[in-house]
C-alpha cells in the first residue's frame, strides 16, 4: 500500500502531459509552465525500461513517469514507483505495486490493449458504437462465460468512456473502453491477489487514478 | 466507480519457480515419449526438447475449474518462459486468434477446433506474435505465439514478465454451446499430470515446407493452391475427433521482434514458423499443366513412426476440387519409392494401399531398420481425374528414429554359465535390461560334425539368483550351429526385456544332449570358446574369455504397462458382522505374470475414493471392509505390478440392502435373572431367525416342566412388561435340567418393538427358570460356544429384511 497514497498525491499535484497525436489535446496542470519543452523533446532514454516504440520522461515536481504510447496516442503519467512492464504497439502494461528487484508478486496489474475500431466513431455516435463493437468483443471468445452487470458512460481523463462491469469466467470484472486515434482502447485492471494486503478496492483506487490522468 | 471494481481471483496462480518445484516426471522420457509415437497423440504445447513446469495443476480453484478444470499452466525458471513458442497439442483449425486484448482473462490467446467438438486454448500469449489467423489450418507442433504474460496473471519468478506461462486446456463444445473440461491425456506420453512436476516437450515444430513455394504459383485449373510437407514427425489427431489438418497456403507471418524469445534456441529461430521461405525447401513438383484435371493433389500432413504397432502412419489432407471442395469418392494410392528415392526416386508402380480413407499405416520390417522409407500418394476422384498424376507425388522422408537400430552387444560373464555334456547350457545374462529385442546375434558351435536341431531360449526369472522361472521366451528351436564356430542372427524376434528380471541364455541340442557352446572373444579380440571334457562330460573353462550375443534392441519399449484393470467383483454383505465382503478375478498385466500383481482396496462414503485410503491386500483376492448403516459406499479395487505399475481402479457403489435395517442390540439378560425379557425395537420388517438361549436351573437341578421361549408384541401395556398381545410362541422347552434352547426358524417380523421373553409357563410366571448363556457366543456344532455361566443373551444370530 505503501504506493497508494503517494501515487493519488501525486496526482494531485501531477504535471501537465503533452502527448498529442492526431488530434490536439492541451492538458491542464497547475505545473505546466512556459518554457517547458515539447512533448517530442521529452522523450527521454527509456532509463531502466525496455521500450520499443514509446518513451517515458520524469516528471520534475512530483517525480512522475509520464509514458507516451506513441502508436496507440495516449499518454499518463504515473508514480516513478510504479512498473512499467510493457510500453509498444501492442499495448501498455503498468503495476502500481511491483518492485521487480523485490521479488515480490504483484497484486494490482494495468493492461491497456488497442483494438481497431470498425467503425469511425462519429459525433453523437461514439457509444452507440462502441456498445455494439463491445459487445461483439466481449463474445468474441464463445468459451468465455460472459455476465454483463452495467455499462456505464465515464470519464477517462477528459475524455469519454465506457464502464463495463460483469463476470467473465466466473471472475468479477471491471473493463474501460475508449475510442482513441481511430482505435478502441481497453483499459483492463487486474487484482492478482485478494489474499493479499492489497485488496479490490485498493486496486480500483489506483485504477482511478490512473483513468484520471490517463490522456488521449 | 463507485463499487468495488474487481474481485477477480488470481486467474493463474503462478508460482515461484526458481524455489520449490523440484520434481522431475518420473516415468522415463524416452518410455514416455516413445510411447507418444502413436497416431492421435496429443503433444505439450510447447516445443521438442523443452523442459516446463506444471505451476497450476488440474482443479486448483479459483480458475482451473469447470471448463478450465483440466487446464495446466506451464513455465520455466525465471524468464526462461517468455518468448517461447506455444505450439499446437495437435493439429486442427484455428477458431480464434486474439492478437491482444484482456479476453475474459485469458489475454492474447489462440483457440484451435480439433473437430470432433474438441477445442484447445493457448492463452497468456506475448501480444502481436500470433503467426496464424481464424480459420488457418495449423499442423501439430506449429508455432501459435509466444508464451508471455498478458492477461489475469500472477507470480514474480520472471521479474521484468511477472506470471509468465502459458495456460493450456482442452475442452469438448457441447450442442448448446457450452464447454466442458476435456483431460488432455496422455500428453507427449505423460499421464496423471501434477503441479510441481516438469515435462519434456516431444512436439516438434512444424515447419509447412511447400508452403512457401506454391505461394506465387498462378492459380490455376489443376493448381496446387499449397501443400505442406511435414519435417517434424508429429502425428496429426486421429482419432478423438480430431481431425488429420495440414495447412493450406499456410503462408503466415513471423512473429514480432519483441516475440523472439532472447533464451531461443539457434534452432527453433531458425525453424522458424510457417511460411519461412528463407529456410523452408520443399521436395515437390507441381503440373501446373492446362491439362490437368481438376481434382487436387492430396498432400500428406505427416507421418510418424508408430512404435506400438512398428508402423509408419501417413495421415494426408483430403483432395480437393479447385473449388475447395473435396471430392466425392476419392481413392488415393499410397506408393513407396524406391532405393535411391527422395524428390527424383523410382516410384513402384504397384501402389502398396488403396483406400478412401485419408490415412494408412505402413508396417515395417525389419529390413527397413536404419532406412528412411519415403512414400508417394496420387487421387483420383469418381470422375476419374487424377490429381496431378505421378509428377506431383508429395514425399515425405520418415528417419526412423536412431534407437531402432540400436545394437547392444551384451558380455557375458562366463563365470556365471554352465556348460556340460548332459545337460542345457545356460548362460547368466543378470539383469538391468529394459526394451525389445528385435533379433539376436550369437557365436557359437556344436561339438558335432552333424547337423542336429539347437534350441535356444531366454528364461526370465524374479530374482537374482536364478531360482524363480518367470517364463521362457524361445529364439530358435532350428538354430544352424555346426561343428565349427558360427556367427548367427536370428531375427524376427519380440522379445520383451523389463529392467527388474533376470534373465538367462539356455541351449540345448538334440543330438545325445549336446548344447550350444557360445563362443567369443578374448579381451584382445581372438576368438576363444570353452572346450568340453569328454572325460567327464563337463567343460573346462580353460581360456578367460568373453562370450557375448549381440542383440538389435528397441530400448525402452514397450513401455512398462500397468496392469489391466480387474474384471469384476462380486460384493456380500456380512450382516451379522456389520461387514462387507467382496472379491474380485485376478487381473492380468501385459507385461507381468499375473502372479506377481497384489492388490489393494478402498472404500469411501463418496463417489471419490481418497488416493491416501488405497490399502494393500497382498495378493488376496477377497477383503473385507467394514460399513456402517445409513452410509453408501463406493468400493474399490486395483492391482499393482511388481513395477509398482497400478491399474486404473475398478470401483462399483455399495449400499445396504433395501429394508434392512440394523440389530440395535443383542438381547441381554444378565445371569441368573428368573425369567424375564429384553424388548428391541426393529425398524423395518425383519427376519428374525437363530434365536437361541441356554434355559434351565443354574447349576442343574429340577426345572420347570414347561419353559417357553416367546416373543410378544409390545402393546405397551401397564403391569405386563412383556406384552400381552400378540404373542408369539418361538420355542417351548419341557425338561429338567440345563439345555440349550435354540429356535432355528425364521419368523418375520414386522416393524416395531417386540419383547423377547423366556418364562416358566403358560402363566408367565418364571418357575425358578433361570437363563444364563455366553455373550456373543455363536451357535455351531449344535450347541453354545461357551459354558454357561456367563451374562446369559437371547441371541440373534441374523437379522435380515425382505
Amino acid at each position: 500500500m505503501k504506493n497508494k497514497n503517494k501515487f493519488i498525491t501525486g496526482f494531485v499535484l501531477l504535471a501537465g502531459v503533452v502527448a498529442v497525436f492526431g488530434a490536439a489535446v492541451v492538458l491542464r496542470s497547475r505545473v505546466e509552465a512556459p518554457g517547458m519543452p515539447e512533448a517530442s523533446d521529452r522523450l527521454a532514454p527509456a532509463g531502466a525500461f525496455s521500450l520499443d516504440e514509446a518513451s517515458i520522461a520524469t516528471q520534475n515536481a512530483n517525480d512522475d513517469q509520464v509514458v507516451q504510447n506513441a502508436s496507440d496516442g495516449y499518454s499518463f503519467a504515473m508514480p516513478a514507483s510504479w512498473y512499467l512492464e510493457k510500453n509498444d504497439g501492442s499495448g501498455t502494461t503498468v503495476y502500481p505495486d511491483y518492485d521487480p528487484a523485490g521479488g515480490v508478486a504483484p497484486e494490482c496489474k494495468m493492461e491497456i490493449s488497442s483494438f481497431p475500431a470498425a467503425t469511425a466513431p462519429g459525433a453523437g455516435g461514439r457509444a452507440a458504437d462502441l456498445n455494439n463493437w463491445l459487445t461483439d468483443h466481449l463474445h468474441a471468445d464463445p468459451t468465455v462465460d460472459v455476465l454483463e452487470i452495467s455499462r456505464t458512460n465515464v470519464k477517462l481523463g477528459t475524455s469519454s468512456a465506457l464502464e463495463w462491469r460483469g463476470s467473465l469466467n466466473g471472475v468479477t470484472t471491471t473493463l474501460v473502453y475508449a475510442f482513441a486515434n481511430g482505435k478502441i482502447l481497453e483499459i483492463a485492471p487486474s487484482s492478482l491477489d485478494p489474499a493479499s494486503d492489497l485488496d479490490a478496492d485498493d486496486c480500483d483506487l489506483m485504477l482511478q487514478a490512473f483513468m484520471a490522468n490517463l490522456r488521449l | 466507480m463507485k463499487n468495488k471494481f474487481i474481485v477477480s481471483v488470481v486467474f493463474c496462480a503462478l508460482a515461484h519457480l526458481v524455489a520449490g518445484v523440484t520434481t522431475i516426471a518420473a516415468a522415463g522420457d524416452a518410455a514416455a515419449i516413445a510411447a507418444s509415437g502413436a497416431t492421435g497423440a496429443i503433444k505439450l504445447p510447447y516445443p521438442k526438447g523443452e523442459r516446463f513446469v506444471v505451476v497450476q495443476g488440474y482443479d486448483a480453484p479459483p480458475t482451473h475449474i469447470k471448463k478450465d478444470y483440466y487446464a495446466m499452466d506451464l513455465s520455466q525458471n525465471g524468464c526462461d518462459a517468455y518468448g517461447k513458442f506455444a505450439v499446437a497439442a495437435s493439429s486442427g483449425k484455428v477458431m480464434l486468434a486474439q492478437e491482444t486484448g484482456y479476453n475474459g482473462g485469458y489475454g492474447t490467446q489462440v483457440l484451435i477446433d480439433h473437430g470432433g467438438n474438441v477445442v484447445s486454448r493457448y492463452a497468456h500469449l506475448v501480444p502481436g506474435s500470433i503467426p496464424v489467423s481464424d480459420g488457418q489450418w495449423v499442423a501439430q507442433g506449429e508455432p501459435l505465439g509466444a508464451i508471455g504474460d498478458t492477461g489475469l496473471v500472477a507470480g514474480a519468478a520472471c521479474a521484468t514478465h511477472p506470471g509468465t506461462h502459458i495456460h493450456f486446456a482442452i475442452y469438448n463444445e457441447h450442442a448448446d454451446g457450452s464447454y466442458t473440461a476435456h483431460l488432455p491425456e496422455p500428453i507427449s506420453g505423460y499421464t496423471d499430470i501434477a503441479a510441481g512436476t516438469w515435462y519434456l516437450s516431444d512436439n516438434e515444430i512444424f515447419e509447412p515446407q511447400a508452403a512457401v513455394s506454391f505461394g506465387n504459383a498462378p492459380v490455376g485449373n489443376g493448381e496446387v493452391l499449397g501443400a505442406a510437407t511435414s519435417s517434424n514427425g508429429n502425428a496429426l489427431q486421429g482419432g478423438g475427433g480430431i481431425a488429420a489438418i495440414v495447412p493450406v497456403g499456410g503462408v503466415s507471418a513471423a512473429p514480432p521482434s519483441q516475440a523472439s524469445p532472447p533464451t531461443q534456441s539457434a534452432a527453433a529461430q531458425d525453424s522458424g514458423i510457417a511460411g519461412d521461405s528463407a529456410s523452408s525447401t520443399t521436395t515437390s513438383t507441381i503440373s501446373t499443366a492446362s491439362s490437368t484435371p481438376s481434382l487436387l493433389v492430396a498432400i500428406f500432413a505427416t507421418s510418424s513412426f508408430n512404435t506400438t504397432t512398428l508402423a509408419i502412419d501417413l495421415v494426408w489432407q483430403p483432395a480437393q476440387n479447385a473449388s475447395g471442395s473435396v471430392a466425392a469418392s476419392t481413392t488415393y494410392e499410397i506408393f513407396r519409392l524406391g532405393s535411391g528415392g527422395g524428390a527424383g526416386g523410382a516410384v513402384t508402380s504397384t501402389p502398396i494401399a488403396t483406400t478412401t480413407s485419408t490415412a494408412f499405416s505402413y508396417p515395417l520390417s525389419d529390413s527397413d531398420f536404419g532406412t528412411s522409407p519415403q512414400f508417394a500418394i496420387e487421387a483420383t476422384d469418381d470422375l476419374g481425374n487424377l490429381a496431378g498424376g505421378l509428377s506431383t507425388i508429395q514425399t515425405i522422408p520418415v528417419s526412423l528414429p536412431d534407437w531402432f537400430t540400436n545394437t547392444v552387444i551384451q558380455p557375458i560373464d562366463n563365470v556365471n554359465s554352465n556348460s556340460s555334456w548332459y545337460s542345457d547350457n545356460w548362460y547368466d545374462l543378470g539383469t538391468g535390461f529394459y526394451g525389445m529385442i528385435r533379433s539376436l546375434t550369437l557365436e557359437g558351435f556344436i561339438n558335432n560334425a552333424n547337423y542336429f536341431a539347437s534350441h535356444l531360449w531366454l528364461d526370465e526369472y524374479l530374482d537374482p539368483g536364478y531360482a524363480r522361472l518367470n517364463q521362457t521366451f524361445t529364439i530358435s528351436d532350428n538354430a544352424p550351429f555346426t561343428n565349427g564356430i558360427q556367427k548367427i542372427t536370428i531375427g524376427g524376434l519380440d522379445i520383451p526385456l523389463q529392467p527388474n528380471k533376470y534373465y538367462r541364455l539356455r541351449t540345448y541340442q538334440d543330438y545325445q544332449n549336446r548344447s550350444v557352446v557360445l563362443a567369443g572373444t578374448s579381451a584382445t579380440g581372438t576368438a576363444m570358446w570353452d572346450e568340453f571334457i569328454y572325460s567327464t562330460g563337463g567343460v573346462q573353462h580353460q581360456y578367460s574369455f568373453y562370450p557375448y550375443l549381440s542383440a538389435i534392441m528397441i530400448p525402452n519399449y514397450p513401455p512398462l504397462m500397468p496392469p489391466n484393470p480387474v474384471a469384476s467383483m462380486a460384493i456380500a454383505f456380512d450382516s451379522l458382522n456389520s461387514q462387507i465382503n467382496f472379491l474380485w478375478p485376478a487381473a492380468t498385466d501385459p507385461d507381468t505374470a499375473s502372479s506377481l500383481l497384489t492388490y489393494q482396496v478402498n472404500i469411501a462414503t463418496s463417489t471419490v475414493l481418497s488416493d491416501a485410503a488405497w490399502q494393500s491386500v497382498g495378493k488376496n483376492l477377497s477383503a473385507d471392509l467394514p460399513v456402517t448403516f445409513g452410509n453408501s459406499y463406493a468400493i474399490g479395487v486395483r492391482a499393482v505390478d511388481d513395477l509398482g505399475n497400478i491399474s486404473q481402479p475398478l470401483i462399483e457403489p455399495w449400499h445396504f440392502p433395501a429394508g434392512y435395517a440394523p440389530i440395535p442390540q443383542q438381547l441381554d439378560h444378565a445371569a441368573g435373572l428368573p425369567g424375564g425379557a429384553q424388548k428391541i425395537t426393529f425398524l423395518a420388517t425383519t427376519t428374525v431367525s437363530g434365536v437361541g438361549l441356554w434355559i434351565g436351573p443354574q447349576g442343574g437341578g429340577y426345572c420347570c416342566s414347561q419353559t417357553f421361549m416367546s416373543v410378544h408384541k409390545d402393546d405397551g401395556g401397564i403391569g405386563d412388561a412383556l406384552g400381552a398381545s400378540n404373542p408369539v410362541t418361538i420355542g417351548q422347552y419341557a425338561g429338567d435340567g440345563e439345555a440349550m434352547y435354540r429356535f432355528s426358524s425364521p419368523i418375520t417380523l414386522p416393524a416395531g418393538a417386540y419383547w423377547f421373553e423366556v418364562d416358566g409357563g403358560p402363566s408367565h410366571t418364571t418357575n425358578g427358570t433361570s437363563i444364563y448363556g455366553s455373550s456373543g457366543d455363536a451357535y455351531a456344532g449344535g450347541q453354545w460356544s461357551t459354558a454357561p455361566g456367563q451374562d446369559a443373551y437371547f441371541r440373534i444370530e441374523q437379522a435380515t429384511g425382505p
